[in-house]
């Protein structure tokens, strides 16, 4: 199929979704500005970040909210959720673009196959859920078992053993121990 | 969101700032991604409203109040008057 | 299994261990202490705590009275904590107090950096 100019712009333009979270983890080691929701600010080197936004900085200087006070840091942690805003050197943010270009290009084996693996990992874990708490759950299920063997050895093993317990008789009711596991 | 892509767009933060820039992209979240950003400031007396070229941008999805497209030319011939535009106001002055 | 907790902390906490840091939490309280405890979601405890005491007027500003030792100087007014736990949820960032101090602006004829 051959498409013009307008249907392939607006094609990749749905690719070029660049995730917020992945440019942050390019512009590692580059020199950023962080505003937080107080009107704080930090001017520093990014030397780590996650998935909820929580940085890692070094060499700051902290700016209070009326910018009348200035102090030096050698490092900082600042909590994702109180970051308003991140201002990044334009550079990084082609420097990604491309390297997330050159990810995409040899994708079709590297990629797909990884994807596969990823969704059979998956439902391998929906399956041991489904079936028997001690099969197909690897760690987990270990832990399981041990708490449930050396029961009460500390208090956190009894809750966990509890746990183990009821999903030993509850077997094949994976939606509900699902849930659990998951608010726990 | 996925129609913004590449466009540009203005966004209003929660702290009552009116920025103008390309989304790049955006998340689950509504952490977006601005490019070539501008902070639109009216100043009332003043004839024109300024733009404040502020580089690139992550902006937070908690502190984003509203996303939309924008024709940037049309938006500058509208020529607004920083008069009648008045400056919003924070939702939250923590 | 949790794969919504990060594998290692991006902070290396270790190294900051019985020395002391200064958090700042959630409400704007300052607090400083020494380091003596910390996990994975990093929250905290400290040891010889000390809350800096805010201005009445203004909660962003910190409050400041004379030195009674030197009438010249001024110190910020503290209150003594102890041990504390600081829970990481509410903590807004936190740095380490040794090599943190105040500094002249130092983006000052930098028309880009100008706040606001």
């Amino acid at each position: 199929m051959l498409l013009n100019d307008v249907q392939l712009a607006r094609f990749t333009h749905l690719k070029h979704n660049m995730l917020p979270l992945t440019l942050l983890k390019g512009a590692q080691t580059t020199q950023m500005m962080v505003e937080l929701k107080n009107g704080e600010t930090f001017n520093g080197t990014l030397v780590n970040c996650d998935s909820w936004m929580n940085l890692n900085l070094k060499d700051v200087v902290c700016t209070s909210r009326d910018g009348t006070s200035f102090y030096q840091m050698p490092e900082c942690y600042v909590r994702g959720n109180l970051v308003k805003y991140i201002r990044v050197s334009d550079d990084i943010l082609t420097q990604v673009s491309e390297e997330a270009k050159k990810e995409r290009t040899p994708k079709p084996a590297r990629g797909g196959r990884g994807r596969g693996r990823g969704t059979f990992g998956r439902g391998n874990a929906g399956f041991g859920r489904g079936n028997d708490a001690g099969r197909g759950r690897g760690e987990n299920a270990n832990r399981g078992q041990q708490n449930g063997r050396g029961r009460g050895d500390s208090t956190r093993g009894r809750g966990d053993s509890g746990r183990g317990r009821g999903d030993a008789r509850g077997r094949g009711q994976s939606s509900q121990r699902g849930r659990g596991r998951g608010t726990n | 969101m996925d129609e913004l892509v590449n466009k540009t767009v203005s966004v209003v933060t929660s702290d009552g700032r009116n920025m103008m820039g390309i989304l790049q992209g955006f998340d689950q979240t509504s952490n977006i991604i601005l490019t070539q950003c501008t902070q639109n400031v009216y100043i009332p007396g003043q004839r024109e409203l300024e733009q404040i070229p502020l580089g690139s941008y992550i902006i937070r999805g908690t502190s984003v109040t509203f996303i939309g497209e924008v024709d940037q030319e049309k938006f500058l011939s509208l020529k607004i008057d920083p008069a009648l535009a008045v400056g919003i106001k924070s939702i939250n002055n923590r | 299994m949790s794969g919504r907790k990060p594998r290692e902390n991006i902070l290396n906490l270790e190294k900051s261990l019985d020395k002391e840091i200064l958090i700042k939490f959630n409400g704007g309280r300052e607090v400083i202490g020494t380091l003596k405890g910390y996990d994975s979601m990093v929250n905290i405890v400290l040891d010889n705590t000390k809350e800096f005491i805010r201005d009445v007027e203004d909660h962003n500003k910190l409050k400041w009275a004379q030195d009674p030792e030197n009438s010249a100087m001024l110190v910020q007014v503290t209150r003594n904590l102890g041990i504390v736990v600081c829970r990481g949820t509410s903590i807004m960032y936190l740095c380490p107090v040794d090599g943190t101090y105040e500094i002249n602006n130092p983006f000052i004829g930098d028309e880009e950096e100008e706040e606001q």
